[in-house]
């Protein structure tokens, strides 16, 4: 169980967390989605302990982060963003000095861990710093369960790992989550989004957002439709001449399609259709059809909406070379 | 606290023994001083030309001696010095290398109750040879002395008739190769103590492990004792290599205590390592650590400490910054214990000093690694 | 004039016993946006390494931008650029003293280097922040200026390893936008990305797994080919063959 009420935290003069609030109930995973520089990590340092927070309270696993620091870094099992084990130490080795600083036997490591211990356990005498990002990622998740936390704090798990390993990461996240386990866990890969139970979007501080990641529908306002044809350049010209539309607010390339959101409740896919013939577009070969949004699609709303993102918005996509 | 102490200093030891590159060129530095040092000593004195300044108008006693000086595989008796103002020219010349001056009266005084002294006078710019020199010397008249005692039916062993009064010409001080050992050892330990200590320990920040570690169980102050430990095994090790290859190779004496000697590197190193500690609490990087250490510990352990530049020829207020710097009292202590042979009770302020730079310094770095315990501000 | 600016054939790198490229054949028209994907360890770092010269094949060949890069590498990195996520920059400089720098590594003229710096400034409309330490600017901002830099040379061939880690999704869309307008330009550009969704911005996309390529086509085709419904699918399909765990993978490092 984390509950975050209210916290703020400077760091210098810029406000590093603004009235950041989130609840994570046990046996849960919650996502805490945003770039890099959203606040993900002070809001980690502030939850784990390392940092107070200049205002608002935060309890972990029932313990207040400020008066009862000592019990929650018992609670607690850490994996801070950047890979922090001993290089120079093999696997094994870096297990075992975890083990013994939390006073456990190192053995415990494949009931606790399962399938992760598994499939890293091969390696066993291989120095960590050689292992790939992924494998790198699984022997830190197992130094963090060696004492068997009731709450997991993941920065960044899965940053600069491939797809698979990724899913992998993700699916043995689900199954301690299974056993109770609380789990926080931080990301700027969008698409991981769906695998929590519930997300808070954060930017440069602030809580853009919190929701059930298949409410991403709900929370969008206006319509989004999904433009395309399979010629890039044809693609090029429509964004440009939709984002000078006025019906458009926001519109953005993904992949090979385009996504228009619209304020317009219930405007009819035609419509848009009819706009690019206008413009002089042959819309024979261009699909126009309404989309459900995506998580992504309201992050870029909601981030979109902030002055400074207008300050740079087109400053350059309009000048083709 | 003492499993996860044992769990840290085990760790510690593998990282140390795992850069075999860096283990290699801590024992590689030793060596490399005896072939930086090694063309300095020359143990090959067969026949050294050696002058007689007889005063004594042909004393049978004194031509006794002198025929033992001369029967000596490792002496050459030249007619070099005929008066006391050719003694100087001599050595200048290199022509000779000691003068065995008999004063006048000397086998008349010799079978007195106040005996009489046989100088040796030396040129102590080559101070391997000198010394070398002046011990074959003082066995043989030691062999004398016996002789006239055993003459006048006393034991052998009893008091001498005949006593050596040493001089050394040229070098006052004594320096020697062996003269830098003290200095070498102080910078050794300046590198393994305090640099390696910061580095490593900057580096547990660097990469984020001491992030884990502050939310582990496991204490601040365990974190710095156990980096403590292996570190003083290390350097302490170290410092005793060089010691016996000053001692074996170069020569060197210890006239003083062994006791105080250990006690003295013990707290040098303490201090040292306390100084790398408070370096890696105050810096981010290894790079930082590193450069922190070269400059703020190595140069000033090179230059300010008496090893390069003698103290007494600095201006007053350098003298004084020489003073905060570990090393000076460190090579202090040493030159006085082993080359001296000072009693330990005659370098109490070395080794005070050293004791109270330790105790601060370590007692700082726990307290910062302790506050580190707590959520920051 | 060629009008393809990569071409590979059965190019192969082993190290020791352990093949990590194998037979590696394709190649990149002019102006593409061509996409490289594989989990880590797949090979794609090797293969990338060999396209920009730093590394001898084993066997087979490639040319980059007309140049063999076994022959000829001092040329082939001359005519290329190459961005990674991870390494671009240097924080403690301004914007404008790393461009400068990357430009004056790649020999251009004094006049003509503050030329092309004028356009670019111009481009990404930089005027405002170019005395600014690249260290303290958000990521995006980051990142548009190593693409600046890798680019300032005009390169006919550009590299992009991973360049989008890190941001947040409007502005990884506007760094792809970005790469769409200069493979307008007569770019070739060869990605690499850990965003499959990214993959769709390509023209063509090469999978690999376990150094050898698995697939390699229009995103979309690939992905009816495969019946796979979104690239995440295809990706899983082709890089990991039924019950197959990350085995090979760390047996390459």
């Amino acid at each position: 169980m984390i509950e975050a009420e209210n916290i703020s935290k400077k760091r210098g003069n810029a406000a590093a967390l603004k009235d950041v609030s989130l609840q994570v109930p046990e046996g849960t995973i919650h996502g805490l989605i945003g770039a890099d520089g959203a606040g993900k990590t002070t809001l980690f340092d502030i939850l784990v302990t390392l940092l107070r927070p200049d205002t608002g309270t935060a309890s972990v696993g029932g313990h207040d982060i400020r008066e009862q620091w000592r019990e929650v870094r018992k609670t607690v099992g850490y994996m801070p963003a950047a890979f922090s084990l001993y290089g120079d130490l093999s696997v094994r080795e870096n297990l075992e000095f975890f083990a013994r600083i939390y006073r456990q036997p190192a053995g415990r490591i494949a009931s606790l861990a399962g399938d992760i211990w598994a499939q890293i356990e091969p390696f066993s005498d291989r120095p960590a710093a050689q292992l790939s990002g992924g494998m790198k990622q699984k022997l830190a998740l197992c130094c963090a369960l060696i004492h068997d936390p009731e709450v997991l704090m993941l920065d960044e798990p899965t940053t600069g790992v491939d797809p698979v390993s990724r899913s992998e990461f993700w699916a043995a996240l689900r199954k301690l989550a299974g056993k109770g386990k609380t789990v926080l866990v931080s990301t700027s890969y969008m698409d991981e989004a769906a695998r929590c139970d519930r997300i808070t979007l954060l930017h440069r501080g602030t809580v853009l957002d919190s929701l059930v990641p298949n409410e991403a529908e709900a929370h969008y306002r206006g319509t989004l439709y999904e433009i395309g044809s399979a010629d890039i350049g044809l693609n090029t010209r429509m964004l440009h001449i939709l984002r000078s539309w006025s019906l458009s607010c926001g519109c953005y390339s993904f992949g090979d399609r385009i996504h228009l959101g619209t304020a317009l409740p219930a405007m009819r896919a035609e419509t848009v259709a009819g706009y690019l013939r206008g413009q002089g577009i042959d819309t024979s070969q261009v699909s126009v059809r309404p989309a459900s949004p995506t998580v992504e699609d309201l992050f870029i709303q909601l981030t979109s909406a902030s002055p400074e993102a207008e300050e740079t918005e087109n400053s350059w996509t309009n000048e083709a070379s | 606290m003492t499993d996860r102490f044992l769990g840290f200093v085990v760790k510690e030891c593998r990282h140390i023994l795992r850069e075999k590159r860096t283990l290699a060129m801590l024992f590689a530095i030793p060596l490399a001083l005896v072939m930086l040092f090694g063309y300095v000593i020359s143990m090959d004195i067969d026949h050294t030309p050696v002058a007689v300044l007889d005063s004594s108008q042909g004393d049978p006693l004194a031509r006794k001696l002198v025929q033992k000086l001369e029967a000596a595989d490792q002496f050459r008796i030249v007619d070099q010095v005929r008066c006391e103002a050719d003694i100087d020219a001599a050595f200048r010349d290199g022509t000779v290398k000691m003068v065995v001056v008999i004063p006048a009266g000397f086998g008349s005084d010799a079978r007195r109750v106040e005996g009489t002294a046989v100088q040796l006078v030396t040129d102590a710019s080559d101070l391997n040879i000198a010394t070398t020199l002046i011990g074959y010397a003082t066995a043989i008249v030691r062999d004398l002395n016996a002789e006239l005692n055993t003459e006048q039916g006393l034991l052998s062993a009893d008091t001498a008739p005949l006593r050596v009064d040493v001089r050394m010409m040229y070098n006052p001080e004594l320096k020697s190769a062996y003269m830098f050992v003290p200095g070498v050892i102080a910078m050794i330990v300046m590198i393994v103590a305090a640099m390696m200590t910061s580095v490593t320990l900057a580096r547990e920040k660097e990469t984020g492990t001491l992030r884990l570690l502050t939310v582990s169980p496991l204490k601040g102050r365990t974190v710095v004792l156990g980096k403590v430990l292996p570190y003083f095994v290390l350097t302490a090790v170290n410092t005793a290599v060089i010691m016996l290859l000053g001692t074996l190779v170069f020569g060197m004496p210890c006239h003083g205590s062994l006791w105080g000697v250990m006690l003295l590197c013990a707290l040098f190193i303490l201090a040292a390592i306390g100084l790398g500690i408070l370096i890696s609490s105050l810096v981010k990087t290894q790079q930082t650590a590193l450069t922190a250490s070269l400059v703020g510990l190595l140069m000033p352990t090179m230059l300010l400490s008496g090893f390069i530049f003698p103290l007494a020829n600095m201006p007053e207020a350098m003298q004084w910054v020489c003073r905060i710097v570990p090393a000076t009292w460190f090579i202090e202590g040493i030159k006085g214990l082993m080359l001296k042979g000072q009693p330990v009770g005659d370098l109490w302020l070395p080794l005070t000093i050293l004791g109270a730079m330790a105790g601060v310094l370590i007692g700082l770095a726990l307290w910062m690694f302790a506050r580190r315990d707590r959520p920051a501000r | 004039m060629d009008e393809r600016s990569i071409i590979t054939e059965h190019l192969t790198r082993r190290f020791g016993t352990f093949t990590a490229v194998d037979d590696l054949t394709f190649d990149v028209g002019r102006g593409e946006v061509f996409g490289f994907l594989g989990a880590n360890g797949a090979g794609k770092t090797t293969a990338i390494r060999m396209l920009c010269g730093l590394l001898r094949p084993t066997s087979g060949q490639a040319e980059v931008a007309g140049c063999d890069v076994a022959r000829n590498p001092e040329q082939v990195k001359r005519r290329i650029g190459y961005m990674s996520q991870r390494f671009s920059l240097y924080n403690d400089l301004t914007v404008s003293e790393n461009l400068q720098l990357f430009g004056t590594i790649y020999g251009l003229s004094r006049t003509r280097l503050r030329e092309r710096i004028r356009e670019m400034y111009r481009r990404l409309s930089m005027e405002r922040i170019k005395d600014q330490l690249v260290g303290g600017l958000p990521p995006g901002w980051k990142q548009k200026i190593a693409l600046s830099a890798a680019m300032l040379h005009r390169p006919q061939v550009l590299f992009l390893d991973e360049p989008t880690g890190g941001v947040d999704p409007l502005e990884r869309r506007r760094f792809w936008e970005l790469i769409l307008d200069t493979a307008a330009g007569g770019t070739t550009i060869l990605v690499t990305t850990h965003y499959l969704d990214e993959a769709l911005y390509c023209n063509r996309t090469l999978i690999m797994a376990d150094g050898r390529i698995q697939a390699i086509g229009q995103p979309r085709t690939l992905m009816s080919e495969h019946q796979a419904a979104d690239m995440d699918d295809l990706f899983s399909r082709l890089t990991r063959p039924a019950g197959g765990t990350t085995g090979r993978k760390e047996a390459e490092v």
